[in-house]
This record gives C-alpha cells, sequence and structure tokens, in this order.
C-alpha cells in the first residue's frame, strides 16, 4: 500500500471491478479518457487478468476514509530505459476537484523516483482538458509536445498534449518544498 | 557480434550446446570455478536443456565469446539474476579453452561484458563470486574495478575440504575502466 496525503494506492482488486466497470461506462467520467465504452464485465475481468503479465503497476485509489474513489497507475514500464506512462481515472464525480487526482499522482511519481529509481514519467492529456493539464503542472510535470490527431472521439479527431516530468525535475521539486 | 580488439561477444544460440558440453566436461575449465552443484560431468543433453532454459529467461543474458584472431569459440560469459528493478546481476564468465586463457584474453572479454550491462542494459551493480582459492581470478576481477565484498566461508566442498568463496562487485561510475 503507498500513502499520499488524502489518499491510499492499493493493488486492485477482483471485487473493485464491478465499481470501475460503472465509471468507465459513464460518459462523463470518460469524456477525457483513453478508454472506448461501453465495455462488458467480461472485457473488463479480461483487463484485470492482463494486468500481471504486462509491465504495468495499476492501484485502487481509495480515500483515507476507505472510500473506492478511481484507479491510477504505471503503463509501458521500461525498466532499461527507467521510464513509464502514468494514468488515472477519478471515478467517483463526488470527489472532483478536490485534490484527491493530485495527491495520488503526487504519490505514484513518488513511487517512480524514490522506490523505482525512474528517468522519466509522461502521460498523454487531451488537449481540452485543460483542468487535468493544471494539476499534471502542480505535480511537476511539463509540456513537451502537441500529438495532431492522435485519436478519435465521437466523432472527431483531437490533439493530445504530452506531458513528462525527469528525475532532476522531480529533484528540483523536493529540494523546494 | 559486438567486437573488440581480439574477442567478440554474441548471443548464446542452442546449437552452441555441444560446445559448452565439450568445455564443461574439461576439469582443466571447471576445476577453479568454484562450482556447487554435484556434477561431475555432464550430457550432451542435460546442456541442451540448461542452454535452451537460458536463452528463454529474461533474468539470464548468456553470450558466447568469440577469438576473433583465431574465429573459434572461446568462453562462455553470461549475465544472471537479472534485477531490473534494482538494476544489478550476477556475472559469470569462463574461458574454455585453456589455451587461449591469457589475463589479456580474460580481461578484454570481462571489460566487453561490464560495457554491455552498463552501457547497454543500464544497469548499476555488477557481483561475481570466485572461489578464495582461485587467486588469479580474483585479480583479474580486481584490475576490471571489481571490489572485494564479503567472504562467503565454506561455501563449497572440493578436493576433500570445505572452502570460501570471495564476492566481489562492481557499481557503475565507481573505480577506473568502463
Amino acid at each position: 500500500m503507498l500513502v499520499g496525503d488524502m489518499v491510499r494506492l492499493l493493488a486492485v482488486d477482483r471485487e473493485n471491478l464491478p465499481k470501475f466497470l460503472g465509471w468507465v461506462n459513464d460518459p462523463e467520467v470518460t469524456q477525457f479518457l483513453m478508454v472506448d465504452p461501453p465495455l462488458g464485465m467480461e472485457q473488463e475481468e479480461a483487463w484485470f487478468e492482463g494486468l500481471r503479465d504486462r509491465e504495468a503497476m495499476i492501484f485502487t485509489i481509495e480515500t483515507k476514509e476507505g472510500e473506492v474513489i478511481g484507479n491510477c497507475g504505471l503503463e509501458k514500464i521500461s525498466w532499461k530505459d527507467r521510464k513509464a506512462t502514468l494514468g488515472i481515472m477519478i471515478g467517483s464525480k463526488a470527489h472532483w476537484d478536490k485534490g484527491y487526482g493530485t495527491d495520488a499522482v503526487r504519490t505514484l511519481l513518488r513511487l517512480c523516483f524514490d522506490e523505482l529509481n525512474m528517468m522519466r514519467v509522461c502521460l498523454i492529456c487531451d488537449r481540452s482538458n485543460v483542468r487535468a493539464q493544471h494539476a499534471y503542472e502542480k505535480c511537476g510535470f511539463q509540456q513537451e509536445g502537441l500529438m495532431r490527431a492522435y485519436r478519435y472521439k465521437n466523432g472527431a479527431y483531437i490533439d493530445e498534449v504530452l506531458m513528462s516530468i525527469i528525475r532532476p525535475d522531480w529533484l528540483e521539486l523536493q529540494r523546494k518544498i | 557480434m559486438i567486437k573488440g580488439k581480439h574477442i567478440g561477444i554474441r548471443p548464446l544460440q542452442s546449437d552452441d550446446a555441444w560446445i559448452l558440453f565439450k568445455w564443461f566436461n574439461d576439469p582443466k575449465v571447471t576445476d577453479g570455478l568454484g562450482i556447487r552443484e554435484p556434477r561431475v560431468s555432464i550430457s550432451l543433453e542435460e546442456e541442451m536443456e540448461i542452454v535452451q532454459d537460458k536463452i528463454g529467461k529474461r533474468t539470464v543474458r548468456p553470450f558466447l565469446v568469440q577469438d576473433l584472431d583465431l574465429d573459434v569459440p572461446a568462453g562462455l560469459a553470461e549475465l544472471t539474476h537479472i534485477d531490473v528493478k534494482n538494476a544489478s546481476a550476477k556475472v559469470f564468465l569462463v574461458i574454455g579453452e585453456p589455451e587461449l586463457f591469457t589475463d589479456g584474453f580474460f580481461h578484454e572479454s570481462l571489460e566487453t561484458v561490464i560495457n554491455v550491462a552498463f552501457q547497454t542494459m543500464n544497469l548499476h551493480r555488477l557481483e561475481v563470486r570466485v572461489p578464495a582459492y582461485n587467486e588469479r581470478l580474483i585479480r583479474l576481477y580486481t584490475s576490471s574495478g571489481f571490489e572485494l565484498e564479503g567472504k562467503l566461508r565454506h561455501d563449497h566442498f572440493r578436493h576433500g575440504t570445505y572452502v570460501d568463496s570471495i564476492v566481489l562487485s562492481k557499481i557503475r561510475g565507481s573505480g577506473e575502466m568502463s
């Protein structure tokens, strides 16, 4: 278990899946996410079964009160290059805009840099998702590129912002705190 | 093939089992290695299984050392126990042809493996176990920047008595070379 200021990150349990399924099928939750609903329970289970075979570390996000509010994690971990791609979903709308996501991202970054010795963590984010970009910047991410017409969603091609934080950025941030 | 001046290393292939079979049945080769397995001889079939197993494992990178001047296989160089999170591995280097086993030949082979480990695989720590009585090997590892780390007392039984092994390690960026 990883402990942040507001959240705890736990290994994904099979019993979390119905909740996750509800979120990934909620258009409001997935408006900016790289998931393509509709998804069924068997697909969700297949995703869960596949986790152990991938270079990935996925966690359930729980508040300190024990409420499951989302998930987050690292995908495409390359140990040789010491890098990974970060992803997060706060599924519980009651917990939006309250700093839970930011705390979860910071907790993941602490894992990446202090425990896994990563050199680089990157993510992509919809260009129109300015709220998320702002939150990632607060955590130390910098925008490093714009990927035009990167994915197709709701009848249109959309641009994606590429963001990253590298080890020197993280160490600099820690020095300032 | 990754080439140095006189030696090259290339990934071990299934076809190489026969040459390992020859080397690991030669007491001149195996005597000073501090092998712990209760094996005095190895069959070709066993050797083939071992090679297959190594090639399929993500925690092992086996290489065949080639003598570039004579164009013959000369030894086995392995990184084993590869731990990607902590960026560490163990080194196992054997020159299988005793008449080719000069200090210079071993040194160049070892430097090539160290280079692959640090510059290509991005590893941080290399460890090796050498039998305490094999002063030549200890000297050779030390001259490539390996440092003495500890002694495994009586860690194997040989020629009628328990003998010690020495553990040496090399940390990337410390010491001279590489």
